[in-house]
Parts: structure tokens; C-alpha cells; sequence
């Protein structure tokens, strides 16, 4: 069979089919039933990680370094840790501005400097070109191993031919895959199912492969892991493989293969891509933050024994470590696995290849190529959708033709060795600017530009240039000596620090610059207005009210139309005006062309806009429409001061406000109880004229009688002055009456607060009226008990109130059958007197009025006694003026009770507790009754 | 949205337990060239440590019935 056809065939029937898979995606995406919303999907294209650096690369550094091929990988399973997080808000942000490369995530966030975006893009094209010719090589490497000794089998000393077309050819069929799958629609934010479906496809072949020939070296070849590991154990060479002495730079280098891969796993340019630009769902993160690590662990479990196999069974051949995985299987005879391995190396490096392609080409045109385009005014004029698309295409090509040449211009030279490595140290330069611009704004774009220098300087000399002189490029004194000779300036011992390996070394340099300058300038400077919206909009991106800030950009005037005609530049008419008219349905807008369109549309057209030609582009393209200023510093913070005074002001408005309503309220209530008390001293003046006038009548009457009639009986003359007699009584009292309660009313009345016995009060109030119940004949029937509890009150005052209740129920009872009783009342808020007769009793409407001034019951019963109409209203004053209660129950011609109740100090039986309120005191709480 | 935060706070906890556990001096403790099981001491470590830590994350990020309200 000759496998020099067949293998080809296969290689080409197997991209074919990676066209078919993209293909269905894409048709399958068209119909809405995507299949990248899946977020295994999604976590099987992040392992586009995995290059053929790992497929191949790791059993080679594992033959020589044991455990060293780890740190690559722990490194991405530590970070996955902290995906949900970190990497759910760069996913947020990013979706918020369109963003769609890491340079345009830098351009953006530091004031979308086109100057920033285009360095950043120089640095990662700079950084990852030999990574994908270490690709294309590996590619053009084992399709020729395999096809060498798959003819002669595995002889030793005997080394493949190579042939470079082999590359050229792949990487031509890889263009066109990502100009087909990569750049169909104009805006790069629009995710390329076809592609990630395809990448995630790749994944699984590549892994399965490895497996597959980890599996058969293990027990095929071997029996077992304990057979594989004790053979090597007894071996002296390899012996020390299983320990850490072996690994190359030690401890140190093991940390910062660790930091930089955990960084690279982030912000390789293919990275970004497919886990930032081509996300679907935030929530996909929390699967593939343990299925990721998982599919790294799966992946690198059968490296080591299948190292260990290798040098066993190579041990004499001289073999280069690196295609053991294409080796073993055909030692072990079994030529289908190898090409099945094979298959899986292809499936790495074109996956790779393919995204970092469409990556780069989006980062090369958005912020080189459109900026140098905008500066050409005539270009303007034209839809230039087109355009565009044919430039990213044109780059591809370009890159992939790039990557080629850089192959096989140093495609031998042992520079493509540590490459990986080396491109990884070169992303990890984008870190600080990225980390601490999502979590700090105070970070400046000046700050960011210098770290950003500084640490590729930094990063160009000490393992660029130092790898250009390893491979004979530059004179190898440059290494030894330093450039010009100048010793302190050698590569790989800058400053004379030779502690580390080249790429510790060059890490810790690099990042020292990079971090002091970015955080020293950032301190120091002045952000422009720009900078600080976007710094916010950044790092609050999950606060509400965040997004739109970017509106205090725009100040000027510009036409809906005018806006509708920059943006159909780019994307198209019908897509613009389709963008317009979805804009303004979910905002409720109705706006025609000629209206002015308002800042929040204008801010709208500009991310939309950023989507196709990267932020700082687009901000060129809007601001050249907007008439009259975008905002300066000044500008935004006057127009934030003059909104936050207004804020101040309408709120201090409301305040007094408020307050005037509440005093016009009191005003209102207070005039009214005055009103009522004005009606209440007039009434209370004509009552007490009316009560005084009807003794006074009477006395002046009967007076008059006994002055006119001389010859009048003695009995009747007797008879007579009795009346008038009564009747002073009655005018004396009731004048009392009043003086007291015009005294309790204006809280002149003085109070002698004490300690008083219920009991005892009860008893004096008993004695003195004893001869009102006698004149009737009416029985009287203390029940209250001797040890009644004691209260805080004025004890005359209460003797008062019960005599006045009594001589009230005396006045209400039939004289011979009337009975009253006296009783102790107490209950929770209390203690107090319940005083009962059998009288007529008093209807229900009557029962709460009894208590007001002059207030009497109206009465068949002629024969009644007349009272002041005081007497309970004052029992209630003094009542109230206790804090107590008094009220009435009646139930007609049966009885009646009226019951008051006083609170009890809250220890009545503690002899140390203080007295009570004073005299004065109490003056002035019932001021207020 | 308290229980989302604690959890990412787990998870950070988690991340540095992982890098103090994968470096010096705890790495050293285990270079040593030996079996167990019939695997290196070293490879042994590694690879338990690594799926108990993405064991770990699996715990903490996994959808909880009460999360769907």
C-alpha cells in the first residue's frame, strides 16, 4: 500500500469534512436551531488550546523535563476557577461595547485610542506569527514522519526528508476555511457558529486520538501503568524523570509557566475569541469552568507513560521525542492507529490556526487597516461593507502566507522550540492592562501605553532578540556579551540577575515594567473625559444605570439620516436601516431622517458601529459626523456638576416643601381647636349664666314673698328661707364648681401627689355622704377591700371624684328601695372605683355626653334633684388629669355604673420607688388636658 | 444574588488553595522517586490533586434547583 498517497488523501478527505461540519453548523444556525448554544460546545472549542504543541510537544519536554509539561496546563485549571468571575465580566463588557478582539478591548477602555488598539495589534502579531508557523511546521513535520516511516518502519538513525510545500498547501486550505466560516458577516461581534462548531469537532478527534495511542502504549505496548512506571524505575536515566529535579529552571520557572499560562488561557488572541467574542451565554462559563480543567487532565494523563515508552523502546535510536506519539504505534505495528494520530495532530494545529487566523485578521483590519482607510476622505463615500470584508479576507491570506515564510525562513533553526513558551510571555504583557482596567479607573491610557511599551521592550530583548541570536541572526555576543558589549544589558541576565531560566526571567522583568509603569504614570495623570467614562463603564459593568454613560459623549448635532448613512457605510443599507428601525421600536421613538438624533441613538450607532470597525474607528467615523463639540473634560464634569446641583436644588425644594405643607397642617389644626374652643367658652359662659340665673331667680323670688307678705305664718316663713337657703347653697357650689374647673382648664389647679389608699379614700367619701343616703333612705354597700392597692394621686381630689359619683347616684336612685355599691375595680393598665346604683339609668346616647359641662339628663322624673351639670365633668378632669380613665354603662330603669380607673406606678408595693411626678409637674402635664 | 457572590468567593478561595498547592515548598514534598499504586509519587499527587480540584469546582458551580426562581 503506498502511503505516500494515502496519507495526503486522508489529510484532505478529513479538512473536507471539517468544511461539511462548519458547513451543517452554519445551515443549522440559519434555520434558529443553533448548535453552539451548548455549553459543552462551547467548552470543547475553548480546548482549541490544545495545540500540536501539546499533542506533540509535551511527550517531547516530558522525555526530557518528567512533570515540567504540566505547569501549561495547570495553569489554565487554576484560572478555570476563577472564569465565573473574571471572566464573566470581561464577557459582559465586551458584549455591551461589541468588542471584538483584545486590542480592541484595550483601544476601548482607555478612551478607544486608535493609537492603543494598533499597538497592541502590532505587538500580538509580532507575538503569535511564529506560533502559527510552529503550527504549519508541525503540520508539514508529521505528515512527512509519518509517511517516512511508515515506508522504512523505525530504524535508528535515519531522519524524514521534508518537504515545505506540505505547508504552504495546508496553510492555503486553511485560509480558505476561515474566509468562508470566519468572515461572513461584516460585524465581528456576530458569532461564526460554522467555525466554533468545527473547532469544538476538532477537539473531540484530537483528543480521542490521544487517547487512543496513550491507551495502546500503556497496554499494548506495555502492561499497564505499574509495568510502564517500574520498567522506568529500574532504568538509571529515567529514573530521575518521576522526581522534580529534572525540570528545567526548578521551582521558579514551574511559577511562571504556571502565571503565563494561566494569562494565556485568557488572552491568546484565539482564546478571546472563542471564549469571550463567540459566547453565547454568560452561564456557559459555570460547565466549562470544571469541563474544561477536566478535558486538560483526560488529555494530559497518558504523557508521561507514553514519554517513558518512548525512551524505553527508543533508547538507542537517537529519536527525537517529539514524534514518539507517531512512532510508537507503528514500532507496535499498528500503522492505522498512527495515522489516526496523525489525524488528531492535523485536527490541533488547524484549529488553532483557523481561530487565531480570524482573530488577527479582525484585530489587523479594525486597527490598522480601517484607520489608514478613514484617513482617505473620498473613500467615504461609498458603501463600504464590501470593502472591508475583502480586506479581512485579503489578511487572512496575508497571515497565513506570513506564517509560512516565517517557517521557512528559520523553519530549521531551533528558534520554533521554546516559541510557545515565548508567545505566551508576549501575551502575558496585556494582563496588567486588562486586569487592572476592569477593576481600577484610575488606570490611563498613557499609564497603559507605557506598560504596554516598556514591557515588550522588555520582551523583544530578552527572548526575541536573544532566540534571533541563539538561531545565528544576530551575532551570538549579543547573548554572550551583551549589545555592545555592554554586560549589564545581556539578554538573559539583565542587570546581572542570573537566578532564573530566560523565561522567568524575561517574565519578571517585563512584568516589573510593565506594572511600575502602568500603575506610576496612571497616578500621576489626568484622564481625558474619554477615558473616564469608558474607565467606569468598565469596571461597573454589572451596576445598573452603567451602560449608557457613554451618552455624555456626545454633545453636538447630527441628523437621524445622516447617522442612518455613516452606519450603511459599513454595514450595508438595508442592515443599517433594519438596526435604525429595531432601535427605535424598542425605545418607542418616532424620529424621520431630518429629526435630530438624540445622544443615546447616536451612542447606539457607534457601538453598532464598533462591531464592524473596531471602537476607535468608529469614534472617528461618528465624531466626523456629529456637528459642533464632542465633549471635553470640562464639558462632562459641568454638565455632571450642573446635574447634580439641580438634583441638590429640586431636593432641597421638596424638603421645604414638605415642611411648609406640615406647618400649614398644624396651623389648620390649631386654628380649628381654638375656633372650638372659642365656641366651647361662649356656650360654657351663657350655660353658667343660665345655671346661676335659676337659684338666683328663685332666691330673689321667695326673698321678694317674705318681704311683700308680713303676715305670712311662721311655718311657711320657715319654709321660705329653708328654699333660699338651699338655693345659695346650690349658686355657692356650683360657683366653686366652675372656679375649679376653670382653674384645672388653664392648669392653675395645684396637685398634692402621694401615695393614696383606695380603701381609705373610699371610707372618707362614704362618711360625708352618708347624709344624703340617709335623707332617702337609700342603702349604701361599701364592698371594696381593705388591702386595695395603692396609687400615686391627689388624695383630696379623688375624694372628690368619689363623692361626686356617689351624690350622682343618690340624685339617680328611688328614695326607700334605692341601693348603691361601691367597688374595687382593677385590671392590667389599672386600679380604680366602680360605683353602681339601681336608678332609672341612662339611655346609650347619653352615655358619652353626661360628662360635658351642664350637661343633664333629661329627665320625666320632675321630682328629681337639680345638680350643677359640673359635677361629673370635673371628676372627669381630675380623672384624665391622673392619666386614668373614667366612663359609664347603664342599662335603663335597672342601673347604672360609672367606673374610673388610675394607673398604678409600675411597682406599688417597692417603698423606695420615687414618688411620683411632683406638684409642679403634674401642673404642667395638665396644663395640656 | 448574595449566593451567586459567596459561591465566586468559594471559588477564588479555591483558585489559591489550587496555586499554593501546585508550587513550592508542598510540590517538594513529593518529588521523590518512588511508587505508589505502582505510579510515580509526583505523577500520583498531581493528577489526584487536579481531580479533586475540578471535582471541587464542579460542586461549587453547578446549578442548584433554588437558583431557578
Amino acid at each position: 500500500m503506498s502511503w505516500q498517497w494515502l496519507v495526503p488523501t486522508v489529510s484532505i478527505a478529513y479538512l473536507g469534512l471539517l468544511f461539511a461540519v462548519a458547513y451543517y453548523a452554519d445551515r443549522r444556525a440559519g434555520q434558529g436551531r443553533s448548535l453552539v448554544n451548548n455549553p459543552t460546545i462551547y467548552t470543547l472549542s475553548i480546548a482549541v488550546y490544545c495545540t500540536s504543541w501539546t499533542y506533540y510537544g509535551s511527550v517531547g519536554r516530558a522525555a526530557e523535563n518528567g512533570v515540567g509539561f504540566l505547569p501549561i496546563f495547570l495553569g489554565p485549571t487554576l484560572m478555570a476557577a476563577l472564569w465565573w468571575s473574571l471572566l464573566g465580566k470581561i464577557i459582559a463588557i465586551a458584549k455591551s461595547n461589541h468588542i471584538t478582539s483584545i486590542a480592541d478591548f484595550i483601544a476601548s477602555r482607555y478612551g478607544k485610542s486608535p493609537a492603543l488598539g494598533g499597538m497592541v495589534t502590532l505587538f500580538v502579531v509580532v507575538g503569535i506569527m511564529p506560533y502559527i508557523a510552529l503550527q504549519l511546521k508541525a503540520v508539514a513535520v508529521s505528515l512527512d514522519v509519518l509517511i517516512h516511516h511508515l515506508d522504512v518502519g523505525v530504524a535508528a538513525g535515519v531522519t524524514a526528508p521534508l518537504h515545505y510545500e506540505t505547508a504552504l498547501y495546508v496553510a492555503m486550505i486553511l485560509a480558505l476555511f476561515a474566509i468562508l466560516f470566519g468572515t461572513r458577516h461584516l460585524d465581528a461581534s456576530e458569532r461564526h457558529e460554522g467555525m466554533v462548531t468545527a473547532i469544538a469537532f476538532e477537539s473531540i478527534v484530537k483528543l480521542g486520538a490521544f487517547l487512543l495511542v496513550g491507551l495502546f502504549v500503556t497496554y499494548g505496548l506495555f502492561d499497564g501503568f505499574a509495568d510502564l512506571f517500574g520498567q522506568a524505575l529500574a532504568d538509571p536515566g529515567l529514573k530521575r524523570l518521576m522526581t522534580f529535579e529534572v525540570v528545567s529552571g526548578g521551582y521558579a520557572s514551574w511559577f511562571s509557566m504556571t502565571f503565563l499560562a494561566m494569562m494565556a488561557v485568557l488572552f491568546l488572541p484565539r482564546q478571546f475569541q472563542v471564549l469571550v467574542v463567540e459566547n453565547v451565554n454568560a452561564n456557559h462559563l459555570r460547565q466549562a469552568a470544571w469541563l474544561f480543567p477536566l478535558y486538560l487532565l483526560a488529555f494530559n494523563l497518558f504523557v508521561l507513560p507514553i514519554a517513558l515508552a518512548g525512551r524505553l523502546l527508543f533508547a538507542h535510536h537517537g529519536m527525537d521525542p517529539d514524534i514518539f506519539v507517531l512512532t510508537l504505534p507503528i514500532h507496535g505495528r499498528q500503522d492505522w492507529l498512527a495515522l489516526l494520530v496523525y489525524i488528531g495532530g492535523l485536527s490541533a494545529a488547524t484549529s488553532m490556526v483557523i481561530v487565531e487566523a480570524i482573530a488577527l485578521s479582525t484585530m489587523v483590519s479594525n486597527d490598522w487597516i480601517i484607520p489608514l482607510l478613514l484617513r482617505f476622505r473620498a473613500a467615504f463615500r461609498d458603501d463600504l461593507s464590501g470593502v472591508i470584508l475583502t480586506i479581512r479576507r485579503g489578511i487572512i491570506v496575508g497571515l497565513m502566507l506570513l506564517g509560512y515564510l516565517y517557517f521557512r525562513l528559520i523553519g530549521e533553526s531551533h528558534t520554533l522550540v521554546s516559541i510557545g513558551m515565548v508567545s505566551f510571555a508576549a501575551v502575558a504583557q496585556f494582563v496588567p492592562a486588562i486586569l487592572l482596567g476592569i477593576y481600577w479607573p484610575g488606570a490611563s491610557r498613557r499609564g497603559a501605553m507605557a506598560g504596554l511599551l516598556a514591557g515588550f521592550l522588555v520582551w523583544s530583548h530578552t527572548l526575541l532578540l536573544a532566540s534571533f541570536a541563539k538561531s545565528g541572526w544576530i551575532a551570538a555576543s549579543f547573548l554572550t556579551e551583551g549589545p555592545w558589549g555592554i554586560t549589564w544589558l545581556k539578554p538573559q541576565a539583565l542587570f546581572g540577575l542570573t537566578l532564573f531560566d530566560p523565561i522567568t526571567h524575561s517574565v519578571f522583568w517585563s512584568m516589573l515594567a510593565n506594572v511600575g509603569l502602568l500603575l506610576t504614570i496612571s497616578l500621576f495623570d489626568r484622564q481625558t473625559a474619554v477615558e473616564q467614562i469608558q474607565a467606569l463603564n468598565f469596571v461597573n459593568v454589572f451596576e445598573k444605570g452603567a451602560k449608557g454613560g457613554d451618552e455624555y459623549l456626545w454633545s453636538g448635532f447630527v441628523a437621524v439620516g445622516d447617522l442612518k448613512k455613516v452606519l450603511s457605510r459599513f454595514v450595508g443599507p438595508e442592515q443599517a436601516d433594519l438596526d435604525f428601525a429595531h432601535y427605535l421600536r424598542q425605545r418607542h421613538l418616532k424620529l424621520d431622517d431630518n429629526a435630530q438624533a438624540p445622544a443615546h441613538l447616536v451612542a447606539f450607532a457607534e457601538r453598532r458601529l464598533t462591531g464592524a470597525i473596531g471602537s476607535a474607528s468608529a469614534r472617528v467615523m461618528i465624531s466626523s459626523v456629529v456637528k459642533g463639540e464632542s465633549l471635553d473634560l470640562l464639558g462632562v464634569m459641568r454638565i455632571l456638576d450642573e446635574t447634580s446641583q439641580v438634583i441638590e436644588y429640586s431636593q432641597r425644594l421638596e424638603l421645604k416643601s414638605r415642611q411648609l405643607e406640615a406647618a400649614t397642617r398644624q396651623l389648620q389644626e390649631a386654628n380649628t381647636r381654638l375656633q372650638e374652643l372659642d365656641r366651647l367658652k361662649d356656650e360654657f359662659i351663657s350655660t353658667v349664666s343660665h345655671e346661676l340665673r335659676t337659684p338666683l331667680t328663685a332666691i330673689r323670688a321667695f326673698s321678694e314673698i317674705l318681704r311683700d307678705n308680713e303676715e305670712m305664718d311662721a311655718m311657711e316663713r320657715h319654709k321660705f328661707t329653708e328654699i333660699i337657703i338651699k338655693e345659695a347653697e346650690r349658686l355657692t357650689r356650683l360657683v366653686n364648681q366652675v372656679l375649679d374647673l376653670a382653674k384645672m382648664e388653664s392648669g392653675k389647679m395645684e396637685w398634692h401627689v402621694a401615695e393614696v389608699d383606695l380603701a381609705q379614700i373610699t371610707r372618707e367619701a362614704v362618711d360625708a355622704t352618708c347624709q344624703l343616703f340617709d335623707n332617702k333612705s337609700i342603702q349604701l354597700r361599701n364592698e371594696v377591700p381593705e388591702h386595695a392597692p395603692r396609687l400615686q394621686a391627689d388624695r383630696d381630689k379623688i375624694i372628690q371624684v368619689v363623692i361626686n359619683l356617689l351624690s350622682n347616684a343618690v340624685k339617680f336612685c328611688t328614695a326607700h328601695t334605692g341601693l348603691v355599691v361601691i367597688q374595687l375595680l382593677e385590671d392590667p393598665e389599672g386600679a380604680g372605683l366602680t360605683v353602681t346604683d339601681n336608678g332609672v339609668g341612662i339611655p346609650k346616647d347619653d352615655l358619652d355626653r353626661i360628662f360635658e359641662k351642664f350637661h343633664q339628663v333629661q329627665n320625666d322624673a320632675a321630682d328629681l334633684p337639680l345638680g350643677t351639670g359640673l359635677g361629673l365633668t370635673i371628676c372627669r378632669r381630675i380623672v384624665e388629669c391622673h392619666n386614668g380613665r373614667i366612663w359609664a354603662e347603664s342599662t335603663l330603669g335597672e342601673r347604672t355604673s360609672f367606673h374610673f380607673i388610675l394607673p398604678c406606678p409600675p411597682d406599688s408595693t417597692d417603698p423606695s420607688t420615687e414618688p411620683g411626678p411632683t406638684a409642679q409637674n403634674r401642673q404642667i402635664a395638665c396644663g395640656a388636658c | 444574588m448574595s449566593q451567586i457572590k459567596r459561591r465566586k468567593e468559594r471559588l477564588l478561595a479555591l483558585a489559591v488553595l489550587g496555586g499554593l498547592a501546585l508550587n513550592f515548598p508542598l510540590l517538594s514534598l513529593f518529588s521523590r522517586d518512588e511508587l505508589v499504586f505502582g505510579i510515580p509519587v509526583l505523577f500520583f499527587y498531581l493528577f489526584c490533586f487536579w481531580s479533586l480540584f475540578v471535582l471541587l469546582i464542579a460542586l461549587v458551580v453547578r446549578h442548584r434547583p433554588a437558583e431557578r426562581s
